[in-house]
């Protein structure tokens, strides 16, 4: 049970407190309503390029790491799709340095040339690290293209094409940050070794000047039901042929979302779901076959990927995962299977409580999705499903005109 | 908006403080065994502990792959209802085989730990090594070798780890594809009768210990034969460090990987705290004199870093970092006058406390809750080094000063003793 206590300032910040004594530390997390879905289509990578800036200073504190630093304290940011969430962690003494530091951010930033410069290079140089410099690097963005027609999750937060980022122009950088970091555009939470009246006093203190700002409103296009299977072949130099499927799913907070989870761990849970015993352990058509839900707050997709082994036929490789796939269709999972995925979940549930940082950032995202409270509700929520549940959901969503399918081949031939 | 609401708030110094000791005791076959037992949550991890890493083989593979099937069936489960069982009781089982040490750490409910206690001294000690198994296996991680030689930072890593430790020392050997067809399930059965014994193994456990825990942990481990260890570590000599400059040509490589690195010494020397705080300065933390002018001022790449590691054998410093091709020299020039001008300009004060509070902050964080602490214990552990040495280090770091750093600088960062290796497209 994690207790936490919400308090909403004048200015429209909702502010989560999880108290812990036992830890000498505090953990501060900010999430801001803003992701890569949220971008023009003609400007993506925006949001990303806007957690590097955020590092770039202010006119009243030029260099953000350095204070943090002197305080013992460590930060970082991520961007997804759906939000941009940065977090610091330091000890209990120095927690106002952490306040001053996130304030002073959300009420201005410093967006100089040169910033903008040398971010648009570090980003391109990530790009090309992460997704170039890999086998398989690029599969995210060349499914993604493929299997959205018209939603903003059809690009990744990365960005469609390097190039927007490189050419973005400073006024359309400014008015991201103006009409998407705002404190009624965002959630705080402390969590730690500090209490609710002193967090109350802190966040009056740092937070309680910031004025309200005109949050862009979100209107994002509907992405249509999928009606036939898409496949599309990419030829590249690498190691082993690779088959990626991407089914369209549920959003985070749909009562289905669960179920879809469950239904992945099922299929590739632990080192004993039905991929890995069928695939890779019994048939050995696979090294390795995976399968997850994107776990995104708009409708989001079950992916599957899988590396075949050398001399394996693709057809047989993909008619065997479908074939699982449309079993589960048909066939219900066993009661043990069903009581197995419930206990593992159970277990990473308890696993991640222990950690201040990743209670934060739950606590922060639940509210986001409607309600902190979420983060005591999980565990029972998945232990609510039963077997039907699953088999109705393989068929509704893993269904083939519901499917893109990703194959990469070997370009170079062997000789 | 007043600018006097965004005044900076006063800063207090980090403090260490008293690091919690775990409980020491041992089983009654006399296996270690070490306790941190408080936390929230009816969690509990433990780990199990061999030495059974690289330096017990002269092949790479037999180590790993011996850690590997441990969890591919055992002599009263096959390999699919082992691990069936293991996830049916949300078991987490994590392998590890590093330079030195081989084992496994696994964390699970508090309600499954009798289960998972069970499971733990099957698969340590009635190991299946089926030939169907090993296939699967090694098919995994041979494709995962593949993936891996087209990964830049790889391919930098192992030239200069051979280079700089021999290509026949443990640390420094690295596998060829055609080694994946010589293992076979002899060796491996071997290998795992030879140092997966209990006198080759340490327990440490963390999270909210239950009372059954010892009496459970004697049950299944204590009454196993505890004799003397055999077999030796392969200990080759060390090739004496020479500057050299190598290149691993990828034509198809997007970035250059660079790796710059040499022989240092392990954290059982008496300079190693001092050096920690040389290697933090220079590009062990975000704000870091690399980071500062590679990523910051230059663009160069989206990160550079540099470490000292421990092995049992021998330590090594190592700078690393992928830049678009056409700024490595450029960038393999900066990284060098980086040290060239640690070597020779006093740091400044104002740097140094960033440094020493940084460093403190960071050694605070690190022991926060029972698995940190587990995590910081074995690292000392397994070097014969306790909580003083903890101590030592936050004494060094308060109290270094800019000569001291010099003098280390010149000690243990010359410049043409270091090898430099490039991977990517020439």
């Amino acid at each position: 049970m994690v207790k936490y206590e919400k308090f909403v300032a004048d200015n429209g910040l909702r502010v989560l407190v999880h108290e812990d004594k036992t830890t000498p530390l505090v953990a501060l997390n900010l999430l801001y309503d803003v992701g890569s879905k949220d971008e023009d289509p003609g400007v993506t990578g925006l949001a990303h390029l806007f957690e590097h800036l955020m590092f770039s200073g202010t006119e009243n504190i030029p260099d953000f790491d350095t204070p943090l630093q002197l305080a013992g304290g460590e930060n970082n940011a991520f961007t997804n799709t759906d939000i941009t969430n940065y977090y610091i962690t330091v000890p209990k003494d120095n927690i106002e340095t952490a306040f001053w530091l996130e304030a002073d951010r959300m009420n201005e930033i410093n967006l100089s040339d040169k910033n903008i410069k040398i971010q648009k290079n570090v980003v391109t140089e990530e790009y090309k690290q992460r997704y170039l410099n890999q086998p398989y690097g690029d599969a995210m963005l060349i499914l993604r293209k493929l299997s959205y027609a018209v939603h903003p999750y059809r690009w990744p937060t990365i960005g469609a094409d390097i190039a927007h980022v490189r050419d973005a122009g400073k006024k359309t950088i400014t008015d991201f940050y103006y009409s998407h970091y705002a404190p009624n555009n965002a959630i705080l939470c402390l969590s730690g070794n500090i209490t609710l009246d002193e967090s109350k006093r802190l966040v009056d203190k740092w937070f309680g000047k910031i004025p309200r700002r005109a949050v862009n409103k979100r209107e994002l296009p509907l992405e249509p039901p999928q009606t036939g299977a898409k496949r599309k072949t990419v030829n590249r130099n690498v190691p082993a042929t690779a088959l990626y499927k991407a089914w369209h799913g549920e959003r985070r907070d749909s009562k289905f979302f669960p179920v879809l989870d469950m239904l992945t761990d099922i299929l590739a849970g632990g080192d004993s779901g039905y991929l890995q015993n069928i695939l890779v352990r019994d048939k050995k058509l696979f090294s390795n076959a995976n399968i997850y839900v994107t776990a995104e707050l708009e409708p989001g997709q079950l992916i599957f990927s899988g590396k075949l082994l050398p001399g394996v036929d693709l057809n047989e490789a993909d008619d065997a995962v479908n074939e699982i796939i449309s079993q589960l269709s048909t066939t219900p999972p066993s009661d043990y299977d069903i009581e197995k995925v419930k206990n593992r979940y159970e277990a990473s549930n308890a696993l991640g409580l222990t950690n201040i940082l990743n209670k934060a950032m739950d606590l922060c995202l639940f509210e986001l999705m409607g309600d902190a409270n979420l983060i005591n509700k999980e565990v029972d929520r998945y232990r609510a499903i039963s077997k039907e549940d699953v088999v109705d959901a393989s068929r509704k969503y893993l269904n083939s005109d519901n499917c893109s399918t990703l194959v990469y081949l070997n370009s170079v031939k062997k000789r | 908006m007043t600018r006097t609401i965004f005044a900076q708030p006063p800063i207090t110094a980090c403090r260490l403080g008293k690091i919690p000791e775990p409980v020491c005791s041992q089983l009654d076959n006399s296996i270690p065994l070490y306790i941190f037992n408080f936390g929230n949550e009816e969690v509990i991890q433990i780990d199990f502990t061999f030495d059974a890493g690289f330096t017990k083989s002269n092949f790479p593979l037999i180590p790993s792959i011996t850690n590997l099937m441990l969890v591919e069936g055992t002599n009263k489960r096959a390999a699919h209802q082992f691990n069936e069982t293991v996830d049916f009781y949300g078991i987490e089982l994590n392998l590890f085989c590093t330079g030195d040490k081989a084992g496994v750490s696994i964390s699970c409910l508090n309600k499954y730990l009798d289960k998972a206690i069970e499971l733990v001294h099957e698969m340590l000690f009635s190991p299946l090594f089926g030939e169907n198994e090993l296939d699967t296996v090694i098919g995994k991680q041979r494709n995962g070798y593949l993936v891996s030689r087209e990964v830049m930072a790889n391919l930098s890593k192992e030239k200069l780890f051979s280079t700089i430790f021999g290509e026949n020392h443990p640390y420094g050997k690295n596998i060829e594809l055609t080694d994946f067809k010589d293992v076979n399930t002899g060796q491996l059965k071997q290998f795992h009768t030879n140092n997966y014994i209990p006198n080759n193994l340490y327990i440490v456990v963390s999270g909210q210990v239950p009372t059954v825990l010892v009496p459970l942990l004697n049950s299944f481990f204590g009454k196993l034969p505890y004799s003397i260890s055999t077999e030796n570590s392969i200990v080759p000599t060390l090739p004496t460090p020479t500057s050299s400059r190598i290149h691993v040509e990828k034509g198809n490589a997007v970035q250059t990987s660079i790796k710059i690195g040499s022989l240092t010494i392990d954290k059982k020397e008496k300079d190693y705290p001092g050096l920690k705080v040389v290697n933090t300065i220079l590009g062990g933390y975000f704000g870091s004199r690399l980071m500062k002018n590679l990523r910051e001022e230059k663009g160069f790449t989206y990160g550079i870093g540099s470490g000292i590691y421990s092995f049992q054998l021998a330590g090594v410093k190592v700078i690393s970092t992928e830049v678009n091709q056409a700024n490595t020299t450029e960038a393999i020039d900066e990284i060098l006058k980086e040290i060239h001008l640690l070597s020779i300009k006093p740091v400044e004060q104002k740097e140094l406390e960033i440094v020493r509070n940084y460093m403190l902050g960071t050694i605070v964080r690190s022991l926060d809750g029972p698995f940190a602490l587990a995590a910081n214990f074995k690292s000392l552990y397994e070097f014969g080094l306790d909580n003083l040495f903890m101590y030592k280090m936050e004494e060094k770091i308060k109290s270094i000063g800019p000569d001291e750093i010099m003098s280390l600088v010149n000690t243990y960062y010359k410049i043409d003793g270091l090898t430099i290796v490039t991977a990517g497209k020439e």
